[in-house]
């Protein structure tokens, strides 16, 4: 490390090339040197500074993992969730956010046994804590088969899904 | 008696650093063999086929597979966190003077592992069937700076591509477009091989010059390869995916090794700066190195250099490709808007109960990037090593874009060896050491 004390000679070098005559007329603090002769204060600063944004990093990794997997253990239990509600134990149920963000959660599949979204879909909202690996069903609807869940394509909406008016169609 | 004491001391202490030396050598082993078996592990299990780790690809290497299993997360992961434990105990043993690992193992190890991951399929990534794209399309007659490979009709590897840069056209500099011209020459296969020889011999190249500039400077060469050559995001993830950042690193080193070994003649001094910008031919990230250079070295030499070979660059640009193949920025600016989860500064908004980054995001970062970017300019100018303040600011790059990819973090490592200042290496591997930690989330929840 190239510290203060331990620096060659320090003072404006004498420079050659395109900097020969620009370090006379410019103030110390920017005049062109030949060495680093940062002093211990500077050199400490920046070590501090790296390292509270190493630690900024760490921690925001951290908090990434720690979400990462509280949410790979909610979209576990919305899946448990789906099969125990509807009492269909299929291996494709899809789980995620209704609103990036906002609860509720929503968790669709296949009423009757058929490839992903070939048939007409149970969907359900799924809010609050997990317990016993499972959390709570607050609303849903249907969803025609081969179809995105878009409001226009929902019906029999039941629980929140009817309260907010989450299936135009009824 | 006082003699038989002293020597019957003497006998003691060699026998405890002969132990001492035999126990450090065999563990220096065991930490090598687990590198080698990590490395094995993986190509063995992604020639099986294609997993969320394992792009789709050709069965241009069909006789590796049959030996392991389809490569999935609960072994990739476990797998690199364990090669990155024996990376990092093969450093501390190999900084100490007694280090156990001579020359010859040190460069016996990398080139093991460099070639059991170029027999193996592409890895992590689809960017070299993306390029193999380019290259067909640049032989006939499609501009791959204009069109993405979407636009080049019947082509066999179109499946490979992913489908997110179907429609891309190339963000890379016209340099390396150009050097994969070979690959559209030929097959599909073929193609496929060149460019993973492409990429071999640009790491090569790259561990070649870290040794070379190490030597020069005083350094150990053989940790510095050590360092280099043994990462496990270089050989996993740069290497495994062939991806031109090797290129340019090797014309980064070039560059570096000119500028050293020629401080006083003009023509070392010029040349060393055209290799610079060479390697921003290949991808624009590597011009940031230019101004450290220029202004570290105060010479007219590095700027004729800088500039002739900027030109020639663009006029063969130019000629191949048109205008749109020189506008080295237009790629940069692309992939500076688009987000990947990998980022920091995705981390970041997480952190501040942001759902992601945001444009106003976007400026913040490029505005704290241009901050560090000056400052390390004026510390240069002040003296400062403009080699450690070129690897500062490709770290404050790969740091600081919203579209990080795990390979971009070694962009600083050849330089952070051959560095006065060992903040450089201890950042560089911090933020690598951060970046797999935050991989390896999957291990700790439930499976889906």
């Amino acid at each position: 490390m190239l510290r203060g004390r331990t620096c060659p000679a320090c003072g404006v070098g004498t420079v050659s090339g395109l900097a020969t005559g620009i370090g006379g007329r410019l103030p110390a603090w920017l005049a062109p040197r030949e060495h680093d002769c940062a002093g211990r204060r500077l050199w400490r600063v920046e070590t501090v500074a790296l390292i509270l944004v190493g630690l900024l990093l760490a921690i925001a990794a951290i908090n990434d993992v720690f979400y990462s997997v509280n949410a790979s253990a909610q979209l576990v239990a919305d899946q448990t969730t789906w099969r125990h509600y509807t009492g269909r134990d299929y291996y494709n149920v899809s789980a995620g956010a209704l609103v990036v963000g906002r609860a509720p959660d929503i968790s669709c599949a296949n009423s009757s046994p058929g490839p992903p979204g070939e048939r007409t879909q149970i969907c359900l909202l799924i809010d609050g804590p997990i317990v016993h690996g499972l959390r709570s069903v607050v609303g849903g609807w249907r969803l025609a088969a081969r179809t995105g869940d878009f409001p226009a394509k929902r019906y029999d909406c039941f629980g929140e899904g009817a309260a907010k008016a989450l299936c135009p169609k009824g | 008696m006082s003699t038989a004491s002293a020597i019957a001391e003497s006998e003691s202490r060699s026998l405890v650093r002969l132990r001492s030396g035999r126990l450090t050598a065999a563990l220096a082993a065991l930490l090598s063999a687990v590198l080698v078996a990590g490395a094995a592990e993986i190509v063995l299990d992604a020639a099986v086929g294609h997993t969320p780790m394992v792009p789709a690809q050709p069965a241009f290497d069909s006789w590796l597979a049959g030996f392991g299993q389809s490569l999935g997360y609960t072994v990739f992961l476990p797998t690199l966190l364990v090669s990155t434990l024996a990376y990092g105990g093969l450093i501390l043993l190999a900084r100490g003077r007694s280090s156990p690992i001579s020359k010859r193992w040190a460069i016996g190890l990398v080139a093991v592992l460099q070639l059991i991951v170029f027999a193996g399929p592409v890895l992590l990534a689809t960017d070299l069937f993306t390029n193999v794209a380019y290259a067909h399309e640049a032989v006939h007659g499609v501009n791959p700076y204009v069109h993405g490979p979407f636009a080049l009709p019947g082509y066999p590897g179109f499946p490979y591509v992913s489908p997110d840069w179907i429609n891309w056209a190339s963000p890379y500099g016209p340099l390396f477009t150009l050097i994969t011209i070979p690959a559209g020459l030929v097959g599909l296969d073929a193609g496929i091989w060149i460019l993973k020889l492409e990429a071999l011999a640009a790491s090569a190249a790259t561990l070649a010059l870290t040794w070379r500039c190490a030597r020069q400077r005083g350094f150990d060469p053989v940790l510095a390869v050590i360092v280099v050559g043994l990462n496990p995001l270089y050989v996993l993830y740069a290497l495994g995916g062939s991806h031109n950042d090797l290129i340019m690193m090797a014309l980064m080193m070039l560059g570096v090794t000119l500028s050293i070994a020629g401080a006083t003649s003009a023509r070392r001094q010029a040349s060393g700066a055209a290799a610079v910008v060479a390697g921003a031919l290949v991808k624009a990230t590597l011009g940031v190195m230019l101004p450290f250079l220029i202004v570290s070295k105060r010479r007219v030499a590095p700027v004729v250099g800088a500039v002739l070979a900027l030109a020639a660059g663009l006029v063969i640009g130019y000629v191949a490709f048109g205008s749109a193949g020189i506008n080295l920025v237009a790629g940069l600016n692309r992939e500076g808007h688009l987000v990947s989860s990998y980022s920091f500064a995705s981390q970041l908004a997480h952190l501040f109960g942001k759902a992601g980054v945001y444009p106003i995001d976007h400026k913040l970062l490029t505005g704290g990037l241009v901050v560090v970017i000056i400052y390390l300019l004026w510390r240069t100018w002040r003296g400062y090593d403009w080699v450690t303040a070129s690897g500062w600011g490709l770290l404050a790059i790969a740091v600081s874009t919203t579209w990080l990819m795990p390979w971009y973090t070694i962009w600083p490592l050849p330089l952070a060896v051959i560095s006065r200042d060992r903040r450089l290496l201890v950042a560089t591997l911090a933020i690598q050491a951060i970046w797999i930690v935050h991989q390896t989330s999957p291990l700790y929840g439930p499976v889906p």
